[in-house]
């Protein structure tokens, strides 16, 4: 009688509080679920900043407007290039979703640059000269975000002591 | 009479009761009739007890008795491993198996992305396509830099 009695009065409560258990894993499980896809959804945003610059040895650039780059960015450069000075012709920040589809900056008139998210973790970039397009590369996202510069540079054609660089970074994440 | 003052009427009567608490039992079994009649079915039970009960006089001592019965009972809980630690491992597995299953989904919602990120972790500044006769290019990194740079040639 004594059992009976215990199963009666103890079984409608075991069962209730191990479904409310259950319910709560469930909801704790979706919560994880859509963090997680929430996250990855946030990861595929990159902020990037693009920076026309001049290379040059001359100490003073020709049209005064432009700024000397960064002395970060300038040290950097100095250490790989042979170029004595460096020089900011435009800069632009620009915010990268998949969603957007591509994006086109205008570096000068004759300097355009396209981004676009090849896939999640690879930025493709198209450069245009005078134009035309003239150039595919691909750059990993991840490695932006740890700090890596991607540069596209080349000659200067009016000037062939003196070159020209796109210098894009992740803004946040540039070197220190 | 509640079922509490019932079992102290039974202590009473077993003489288990410290003084203050016996008398108070005194008291209830002269004022109150149901503790009476209680008081009284329990007298006479353990009269008709000690007269009728056969004594069964056991051959052994009574520490080697009580050291059987403690064997046999240790023997039963060895041989049923896992009757024996049903406490610890019941509330353990209460939250380990809905963790378990926490993490599995978490990995398996997040796998694809991390498979994702790790197949295009370094693919630093990779040409992919020069649509321009004239125009030719080579890429290099420096390490120490940090700088992935794709040098561009027009002819």
């Amino acid at each position: 009688m004594t059992r009976s009695k215990t199963l009666v009065s103890v079984l409608p409560i075991r069962v209730s509080s191990v479904s409310r258990r259950v319910c709560i894993w469930i909801a704790a499980a979706l919560a994880v679920a859509c963090v997680s896809s929430f996250a990855s959804g946030l990861a595929a945003d990159l902020r990037l900043r693009v920076q026309l610059v001049w290379g040059t040895d001359m100490s003073q650039p020709k049209a005064t407007k432009y700024e000397p780059l960064d002395p970060l960015f300038q040290k950097k450069l100095a250490r790989v290039f042979k170029w004595k000075n460096y020089f900011r012709i435009h800069e632009q920040k620009l915010t990268l979703s998949p969603a957007d589809g591509q994006k086109r900056v205008k570096l000068s008139s004759k300097c355009e640059i396209e981004f676009r998210h090849a896939d999640d973790s690879t930025l493709e970039i198209k450069l245009f000269g005078e134009g035309r397009w003239t150039k595919t590369v691909r750059q990993a996202i991840k490695a932006l975000e740890q700090g890596e510069l991607a540069v596209l540079a080349g000659d200067d054609k009016d000037n062939y002591s003196d070159a020209w660089f796109v210098v894009i970074s992740a803004p946040g994440h540039e070197p220190r | 009479m509640s079922g509490g003052e019932a079992l102290k009427t039974q202590a009473w009567l077993d003489g288990e009761l410290p003084p203050a608490e016996a008398a108070a039992i005194a008291r209830l079994v002269n004022n109150d009739a149901a503790a009476r009649d209680l008081s009284t079915e329990l007298r006479q039970t353990t009269a008709a007890l000690a007269v009728g009960e056969p004594v069964r006089p056991v051959p052994e001592s009574r520490e080697f008795y009580w050291s059987k019965i403690e064997r046999a009972i240790r023997a039963a809980e060895d041989s049923r491993p896992s009757a024996s630690r049903p406490a610890w491992w019941r509330s353990l597995a209460r939250w380990l198996v809905p963790a378990g299953f926490t993490a599995a989904l978490a990995v398996w919602v997040a796998s694809p992305y991390l498979h994702q990120r790790q197949q295009g972790s370094w693919v630093s500044g990779a040409e992919i396509e020069s649509p321009l006769n004239d125009v030719g290019s080579f890429t290099f990194r420096s390490e120490a830099e940090r700088m992935t740079v794709v040098w561009i040639s027009t002819y």
